[in-house]
């Protein structure tokens, strides 16, 4: 194993990684604040609430739900982490955003850089949403049931 | 249950002696995303690099390879070559660029590149993602599962309907 070649591609890599999201995340967090204390973001979640209450999410999860969808799981978790801990989130609604996340994000991104390999950009956009739509509504009717400890709010 | 967003605003701003010292109300709300900015961005860092540093060593070793030549003969389920086993591999276990590098050599049919784009886009950099899905203080193991029945469901799928 060449050990110079790993050291340079990691540190490379690592320092590109960080630069990366800070110039990403810290902007994003600045446009939100912006929204949110203009009210834009209020108007927004009023135009999305309605559809994403049907799969079991409230209003209070769809800023960190928006921002993974469209920028991605890393971005996502970067809004939904200091609401989490103001517990201005509670845990059912963090593990439904997760769920949804987990399946279906960067849509922008993923998508365009399969697109550029030959790959069908609809089939690969929609596939990932529905899925993600069906495993976030069953995650949704069946938590209630299941009584996890987790799920309950201390 | 749901708050506005002025409630939101009041418990994530700035203490107030910081606040009181910035007049301008948009460089108020530009420090204060700022700092929510910077107090996430070291969160995320944190757990980022670690497991950016341990993914690159595992790449540079002869594991990737070898899990991918014992799942080789399996693609045939959803319809692909052997070869695609790497790209499934390093895709999960690395990221979606270095399962790119490897589609882009395997010279596959477009419903094929598909096919492994949509399980791919379902289930990736699983070292990373998974410890992101912790720092969420979530159901992570889980979540992965769900990943990758989800992943392998709509290659079998996929295989029937596209090919």
């Amino acid at each position: 194993m060449d050990w110079g070649l790993f050291f340079s591609t990691a540190l490379k890599g690592g320092l590109k990684l960080s630069l990366l999201v800070f110039v990403i995340l810290v902007p994003l967090l600045i446009a939100l604040e912006f929204m949110r204390q203009t009210k834009a973001l209020d108007w927004l979640t009023n135009k999305v609430d309605p559809a994403t209450r049907r799969i079991g999410f409230q209003r209070e999860a769809l800023v960190p739900l928006l921002a993974g969808f469209i920028f991605g799981i890393s971005y996502g978790a970067g809004v939904l982490i200091p609401e989490a801990r103001s517990k201005l989130i509670n845990k059912q609604q963090i593990f439904l955003v997760a769920v949804f996340l987990a399946l279906c994000h960067a849509v922008v991104e993923d998508t365009l850089l399969f697109m550029a390999l030959g790959a069908n950009g609809l089939v690969l956009f929609f596939s990932r949403l529905i899925l993600a739509i069906l495993f976030t509504y069953l995650t949704a009717r069946l938590m209630p049931r299941l009584k996890l400890k987790y799920l309950q709010d201390a | 249950m749901t708050e506005s967003s002025e409630a939101v605003v009041a418990r994530l701003s700035l203490p107030s002696k910081l606040k009181s010292k910035i007049k301008n109300r948009h460089g108020q709300i530009t420090i204060d995303g700022f700092f929510r900015g910077l107090e996430s961005y070291w969160i995320l860092v944190k757990i980022m690099l670690p497991v950016y540093f341990i993914v690159t060593f595992l790449k540079f070793t002869p594991v990737l390879p070898a899990i991918a030549n014992f799942f080789s003969p399996y693609m045939q389920i959803f319809g692909l070559p052997g070869g695609a086993a790497l790209a499934i591999v390093l895709g999960n276990a690395v990221n979606l660029y270095a399962a790119m590098a490897v589609i882009a050599t395997l010279g596959l049919s477009s419903q094929q590149v598909t096919i492994l784009a949509v399980m791919l886009g379902i289930c990736h950099s699983l070292p990373m993602e998974v410890t992101i899905t912790q720092k969420m203080g979530t159901k992570y193991m889980a979540l992965m599962f769900i990943r990758l029945i989800a992943s392998g469901l709509s290659g079998l799928a996929l295989k029937q309907i596209l090919l």
